[in-house]
């Protein structure tokens, strides 16, 4: 999902410049924030050049708000840990009562679907056969062939040669899915949320799927389109044809034969049109035209599509100080859910400059002539822009400096054009700048309908092109700033922009009597349900343990006391260059002084002083006392400003040549008030403490021999590039030992092909530390779309399943979810008339959720800004014997367990922790760590 | 309906290269060109192909369709709105393109003062009833300087094999030269037109007799415009059924060409004061710096002024200022670049657009800026 929708070309600017600056940030930074508030906008639906999958929330650094230190001392807690070890299954919550009673509310919700047959067998199905995924058999069975309930389970198994199925544990399960509405509703406090879904409601009893034939053959596509639109008295005018499917919202009396006249040559054509299946309006085959008639309803509002998405450039907020418009809009889809048909609506904004492409390049040229071909180069290329002469989207691969206006092509036709006439003779647009480049789009390999090929490259001219996003976005935060400002929506808002787009096709009578054709109707409001906010986390300390407030966030009582386990830093150098040695003192001096207070103890370090800040410079002196002292413990530089290169470099030396755990602090950060100072101190210190092997804070877990796994993967932007899987598994039971590998991959490879060697890696060191192998293993897997779920299913997970073979007699149970950050979902609560988050710890696991997967909403963490984003967790496989409510508490917890932000996050931690792994081994490094820092947080 | 599909691309022996219909289409477009007519209107606009075309033409003010059956029109309408870059660069002229369901034997006002009428192949596809109003309600009621009618020539029939009696099933004759001359010529003079007679799709080698594929007729008033009054003695009962009006954005339209003159002033205003501050600071260091480095780095800026903006005429008076950390650029100087001057028209105006929306000085004759908070923001 988050590939698909993601990334407007705005957000894909966003993404990369952020994931930059965020790499600047990313040892003296505070302590990462939770997303803030969402960027809406995404729409072009083209990928980034540089995109990490698991890249947090896109807004995330946009805003840095200081860790609110509003936390109260809980009363509880203090002194010893109230935490009693428990087994699964009994979790502390009395499960099985709340599985016993099913949500009378819940089930009211559903009893509208009117699915009765489709969600039950899913959750069921998977329970009677158990490594098999819930979602594709379902569909099958749900379709009217029950015969093959268990069949293609044992088919999926057999193709894992080294597990036959019989060696499967198949064990009951103790929470399946009984039928969407009718779950549990577990302990927590029920909440009613909004989402930003419309429930829409099926009028027609059926549509009917024909077979359409046409003897003697008709090749050609759009001559079978119009053969059979002659026919519109017997088909009706509402239509959808593929040139051999045919739906209808009408049932034909029988097998239909008519004949038509081929215009060629006159021949006769017999057309049969014959009725193959009645289907239910909901079905998963009307989606795809669903989709295409909304879009009619959409341009029937006179909304414009802009890539995916559609946007009102007459409702243009316009930013004359940077020569922007900002265009409101909407993403919207039909998707079919538990609770039946929905529309997923959301509300986004497309930033586009009201200057050409080539003003663009001429304000380049004025600020530097001579670099202005590279500079162009690197700020175009990978935007997308959009044409002033028809409805398209490209996205700018190259440009060629060598081709002019003047310069022919070849049309279809075969006649040969030069630019300027092609444009003056088809557009009437007459081309002020001869001599201007060309940019270079080159469409993805991609077939036609038709089978024919596509251009493989299109070319076009800057004088006509606008580009979308924010440019310059490295430079100028304040634009980035005012932009993100003008966009910003708060849940009311959102709201407010949701039903304005109900409102205005309701009072369409086009637009809804278009929907009507097919017999749906839009309910008139969002989509609101029972959600339930899972109970409070204690957080446990060295000497105490608390509940947060309700902010969850802790950064007070972090500052205040020790954390679980501090490393004492005794054998540390810090490095700075000569202009800097006051302010190096200064800090030496500073951490020493805090270090109490954070719970450590910080020796003297050896002081190296640069004579000045070149990277040889930095990188001779590191080398030296590197290769001669091997009892170093921290290596801390002081830079100077944002300097990719160095900071690159002595991150280089230090993970990769002599590995030591590093910290590189921006100078800039250690300027300011004394106040300020102390605190990016402390937070310097407490990421100290992570990188050499300290725990910051727990939280209590109940299972017991569990591992619980990250992974994510950062995808190079430049071809050939190799991925990067970050693996990171956990190594006590208290989940605050973490062991991680990095893997490379082959290019644009999304799927990790190296797990098992991690895998085996980790459960070997988990071996060494415990003494015993775990018995529960859970994964973490983010980065995968909608799409890519069966790759997991068969060729992931077999891997791992493989690994522990490596082990004797080893089998243990396993949970694998994969984990969405939605963008496009948006959960609201109603207090007091006024549309706000809802709590962190909000999940919803029925009527919204995927009729084919398990899977379930959980917003863990508090967006101060903007609307709530929850994360999605599909489950795809699950021989652990958790139960729904047991996943969702696990993920609540580990959403703790980010030691670089005292609250909740959006992901798992070990999500969050294989994400910066493999984005530094990815952008910076390009090498695998060094092995003596796999069991350390090293690249927090 | 399908008038488009008619010959190409299943001929055998004769394929038209372009097809038929876009040398049809071309002829309009050239004809365009020549008349630059501002109200043009397309009788019979099926699926609106030549409608799409004729909105790019630059001189096209209002443009409007006509056809009998609004579901064809309804197919590919949408492409006749405004596209999302017409927002960002309004276009100076202002178009309206609209689309009417109704019959060419019907009178309806919104028909009137039009500069050019285009009938592309509908005449045969009208009633015998209706042929014989069709006439009076395009040459007599609508009345447009120019008037385009295209029908097959029958004698070129023979050259296309397969085909039944006419070239497509819902034409109700087909006429040689001489039919449909005798028809134009009446015709023109009843209504005092003149008219003159030229085609598309040249017949092969060897065959010049039959002539053109397609005939043309293209009449022209011998009166001038009808004025105003004598339009508003028709009658004027609306019969027509509107399904389509798109307003493009233009900048006649105050809401755009406000934006559009206070983007042009902000900009001029930036770059003005972006020299000024590089002249300063490049006389600045002439004493204390390599002067001739910062000489050359100063130039290009300055000749902004003459690429993408015209050379203003600059006063002594009208001279931007530097006063502590504010610059002036005073209105005056703004109003005398040619960009800004056209799209204002007046200083006054330029005065009441820019009102509330830019820094101005104490006596609101300059832009201010101030240079703290600029460099802030870098």
């Amino acid at each position: 999902m988050g590939a698909r929708v993601c990334v407007s070309c705005w957000g894909r600017c966003a993404v990369r410049r952020r994931a930059r600056h965020s790499r600047r940030l990313l040892d003296v930074a505070p302590m990462d924030p939770p997303r803030p508030f969402r960027l809406p906008g995404p729409a072009a639906g083209l990928a980034p050049p540089a995109r990490l999958r698991g890249l947090p929330g896109r807004a995330q650094r946009l805003a840095h708000p200081e860790a609110p230190l509003s936390a109260m001392l809980c009363e509880l807690g203090l002194g010893e840990r109230p935490c009693p070890p428990l087994e699964a299954g009994d979790w502390p919550m009395g499960v099985a009562e709340a599985l016993a009673q099913p949500s009378l509310a819940v089930e009211d919700e559903v009893g509208v679907a009117a699915l009765p047959t489709r969600g039950r067998i899913l959750w069921r199905g998977r329970g009677d056969v158990l490594p098999v995924p819930p979602g594709r058999d379902a569909a099958v069975l749900s379709r009217g062939k029950p015969s093959i309930t268990t069949t293609p389970a044992l088919h999926l198994l057999g193709s894992r040669p080294s597990r036959p199925p019989t060696s499967t544990p198949v064990t009951p399960q103790p929470a399946s899915k009984p039928a969407p509405g009718t779950k549990p509703v577990a302990k927590g406090t029920a909440v009613s949320v909004g989402l930003n879904s419309v429930k829409i409601h099926c009028q027609n009893e059926a549509v009917y799927q024909y077979h359409v034939t046409f003897s003697p053959e008709v090749e050609c596509r759009s001559m079978r389109f119009a053969m059979l639109k002659e026919h519109r008295e017997v088909t009706g005018d509402v239509t959808a044809f593929d040139g051999s499917i045919l739906f209808l919202p009408i049932l034909l009396p029988q097998t239909v034969r008519v004949k038509t006249q081929r215009r060629s040559d006159g021949e006769e054509v017999a057309i049969t049109i014959q009725m193959t299946k009645v289907l239910e309006p909901s079905s998963d085959l009307c989606i795809p035209f669903y989709n295409v008639v909304f879009r009619r309803v959409m341009r029937i509002l006179d909304l414009k599509l802009v890539g995916r998405n559609f946007f009102e450039p007459a409702q243009a907020t316009i930013v004359q100080h940077y020569r922007l418009q900002i265009w409101p809009g909407y993403s919207v889809n039909i998707r079919r859910k538990d609770g039946g048909l929905f529309l997923l609506v959301n509300s986004i904004h497309k930033v586009v400059r009201s200057d050409s492409v080539l003003n663009f390049m001429h304000s380049i040229y004025k600020q530097d002539p001579s670099s202005f071909q590279d500079e162009c180069t690197k700020q175009l290329v990978g935007s997308v822009v959009i044409t002033r002469y028809n409805n398209r989207t490209y996205r700018i691969d190259d440009i060629d400096w060598n081709k002019t206006p003047r310069d022919s092509f070849t049309l279809a036709s075969g006649e040969e054009v030069t630019f300027v006439d092609y444009y003056s003779k088809t557009y009437g647009i007459t081309i002020k700048e001869l001599d201007q480049p060309l940019l270079i789009h080159r469409p993805r390999e991609k077939q036609t309908p038709d089978g024919r090929r596509q251009l493989d490259m299109v070319l076009l001219l800057p004088e006509l092109t606008f580009m979308t996003g924010i440019p310059e976005m490295r430079k100028n935060s304040r634009m980035l700033k005012d932009v993100t400002r003008e966009m910003l929506q708060s849940p009311s808002q959102h709201y407010a922009s949701l039903t304005n787009l109900l409102r205005r096709i309701k009072d369409s009578a086009d637009a809804s009597g278009e929907l009507m054709r097919w017999g749906l109707r839009l309910d008139p409001n969002i989509h609101w349900t029972q959600g339930r906010v899972l109970p409070m986390e204690r957080i446990n300390l060295r000497y105490s343990s608390f509940i947060p407030n309700e902010e969850l966030s802790w950064n007070k009582e972090l500052t205040q006391e020790a954390p679980i386990s501090a490393i004492s830093v005794n054998y540390w150098v810090l490095v700075y260059p000569k202009r800097l040695q006051d302010m190096a003192r200064e800090l030496a001096a500073t951490m020493e002084r805090s270090c109490g207070s954070v719970g450590m103890h910080v020796g003297r370090p050896a002081m190296l002083e640069l004579k000045d800040d070149r990277i040889e410079t930095y990188a001779k002196t590191i080398r030296g006392v590197l290769g001669s002292e091997d009892k170093v413990q921290l290596l801390l530089c002081i830079i100077s400003g944002n300097r990719d290169d160095l900071y690159a470099a002595i991150k280089k030396l230090c993970s990769v040549q002599s590995p030591v755990p590093s910290q590189v602090i921006n100078a800039q950060t250690l300027m300011g008030p004394v106040g300020k100072i102390r605190s990016v101190v402390q937070k310097v210190l407490l990421q100290i403490n992570c990188k050499l092997g300290g725990e910051l804070w727990g939280v209590d877990i109940p299972l017991k021999q569990l591992m619980v796994i990250g992974m994510d993967v950062y995808h190079g932007h430049s071809k050939g590039l190799r991925s990067v899987i970050g693996f990171v598994a956990s190594m006590n039971p208290v989940l605050t030992k973490w062991y991680s590998r990095v893997v490379f991959q082959m290019p644009h490879q999304e799927i990790a092909d190296s797990l098992r060697l991690c895998l085996a890696d980790a459960l070997q060191h988990f071996y060494e530390m415990n003494h015993c192998l775990p018995k529960k293993v859970v994964v973490y897997r983010d980065g995968v779309s909608d799409s890519q779920l069966d790759t997991v299913l068969k060729y992931e997970i077999p891997q791992m399943q493989k690994c522990f073979e490596t082990f004797e007699n080893y089998q243990p149970r396993m949970a694998v979810l994969v984990v969405q950050k939605q963008v496009s979902t948006n959960f609201y609560a109603l207090v007091a008339e006024q549309f706000v988050a809802p709590p962190p710890g909000t999940v919803i696991d029925h009527t919204v959720t995927s009729s084919e997967w398990q899977d379930f909403f959980l917003l863990a963490h508090r967006s101060r800004q903007g609307c709530s984003v929850p994360t999605r967790y599909v489950c795809v496989l699950n021989t652990a014997q958790l139960s729904a409510e047991h996943l969702q508490r696990l993920t609540f917890k580990l959403c703790h367990l980010y030691w670089n932000w005292p609250g909740t996050v959006r992901v798992p931690a070990p999500c969050k922790y294989a994400h910066k792994l493999a984005f530094l081994a990815g952008q910076v490094l390009h090498h695998e760590p060094g092995a003596q820092l796999r069991d350390r947080l090293f690249f927090l | 309906m399908d008038k488009n599909f008619q010959e190409e691309p299943f001929i055998g022996i004769i394929k038209f290269t372009p097809p038929l219909y876009k040398q049809r289409y071309q002829f309009i477009k050239d004809l365009v060109g020549k008349y630059k007519p501002k109200k043009v209107a397309d009788l019979g606009c099926a699926d609106c192909t030549l409608l799409q075309m004729l909105k790019f033409c630059s001189c096209i003010e209002v443009l409007t369709g006509l056809d009998i059956c609004a579901s064809v029109m309804k197919e590919n309408m949408h492409r006749l709105s405004p596209l999302p870059g017409d927002y960002l660069q309004p276009a100076e002229r202002p178009l309206t393109v609209t689309l009417h369901q109704g019959s060419v034997a019907h009178k309806d006002p919104c028909m009137l003062g039009f500069d050019l009428v285009t009938c592309i192949e509908l005449i045969e596809h009208l009633e015998q009833s209706e042929l014989k109003k069709f006439p009076e309600v395009v040459f007599g009621f609508m009345a447009p300087r120019i008037v385009v009618i295209s029908t097959p020539n029958s004698e070129f029939n023979a050259l296309l094999p397969g085909k039944a009696l006419f070239r497509h099933p819902d034409h109700k004759f087909e006429w040689n030269r001489a039919q449909f001359q005798s028809w134009a010529l009446e015709t023109a003079r009843r209504y005092d037109y003149s008219v003159e007679f030229t085609g598309v799709g040249h017949p092969p080698t060897g065959m010049e007799n039959v002539g053109f594929c397609t005939q043309i007729g293209v009449f022209v008033r011998k009166y001038p415009q009808t004025s105003e009054s004598a339009q508003s003695e028709k009658p004027t009962e609306a019969v027509y059924k509107t399904v389509f009006r798109a307003v493009y954005p233009s900048l006649k339209d105050e809401k755009y060409l406000k934006n559009a003159v206070l983007s042009e002033v902000i900009f001029t205003a930036q770059n003005i004061k972006r020299s000024l501050l590089d002249r300063l600071m490049a006389e600045h260091e002439e004493y204390n710096d390599d002067p001739v480095e910062r000489k050359f780095q100063f130039q290009p800026s300055r000749n902004c002024f003459s690429e993408d903006l015209g050379k203003p005429v600059v006063e002594k008076s009208m001279e931007p200022f530097v006063d502590g950390n504010v610059v002036y650029v005073p209105l005056t100087t703004i109003f005398s670049f040619p960009k800004v001057k056209r799209l204002c028209g007046t200083f006054e105006k330029l005065c009441k657009f820019i009102a509330g929306k830019v820094t101005l000085s104490s006596d609101g004759s300059a832009v201010m800026f101030n240079t703290e908070l600029e460099n802030e923001e870098n």
